[in-house]
């Protein structure tokens, strides 16, 4: 069984971190963070993806 | 002597009055204690759900009154010269765990106008900021026109 990667988004701002997907990865670099709406760079999305 | 006429608005008219707006007041109340602030919201009319960011500090009386999803009302009003519009939502305010987001909802809170704690004195990871979700079980509203007399 295959599972999802994840990676662990830590905001800059807020400092409230989040397991997320590839989907919700991309839809946070879009948004801001999902919390308090800071911009989102590549960077707070952590170096290596996990696999759930 | 001015005159009104009140009439109640379709559901279509409720959601684009809650679209058109971003902001309203959230009411709550725990024994007889009652509690309102204004929040900054926003509105998923396809679900007919309001999106919200509440901010607190740990010895806010706040968080007392939003446990164990509490019910609550929410106001949205607003004038345009002589027509003065409300919406009224009675429904349960539930906490969004971020363990149980998915895209969508994150695109949700993206459209969602941010609160204005940027004026708060204390640093944003000193701040309680929790996502709630409030699903309305009765949504209604009224459009007020009030004809006033030629002077």
């Amino acid at each position: 069984m295959t599972g999802r990667s994840t990676h662990t988004f830590v905001c800059p701002e807020c400092r409230r971190s989040i397991e997320v997907d590839n989907a919700m990865r991309s839809t946070l670099l879009e948004t801001g963070c999902v919390v308090c709406g800071a911009p989102v760079t590549e960077e707070d999305m952590g170096e290596a993806p996990t696999v759930g | 002597m001015p005159t009104n006429s009140e009439v109640e608005m379709s559901p279509a008219e409720v959601d684009a009055h809650l679209s058109r707006h971003e902001t309203g007041v959230l009411a709550l109340a725990r024994d007889d204690a009652p509690y309102a602030i204004p929040i900054s919201y926003g509105y998923d009319a396809d679900d007919r759900e309001l999106y919200l960011r509440l901010v607190s500090t740990p010895d806010s009386e706040k968080r007392e009154f939003l446990a164990s999803t509490p019910q609550a009302r929410v106001v949205v009003y607003g004038d345009d010269d002589d027509e003065y519009a409300s919406v009224v939502g009675v429904g349960a305010l539930e906490r969004v765990d971020l363990e149980e987001l998915t895209p969508e909802t994150i695109a949700q809170y993206g459209e969602t106008q941010r609160p204005l704690f940027e004026i708060w004195a204390a640093d944003k990871p000193d701040l309680d900021i929790e996502l709630y979700r409030f699903t309305p079980e009765k949504l209604t509203g009224r459009t007020v026109v009030v004809e006033r007399d030629e002077a």
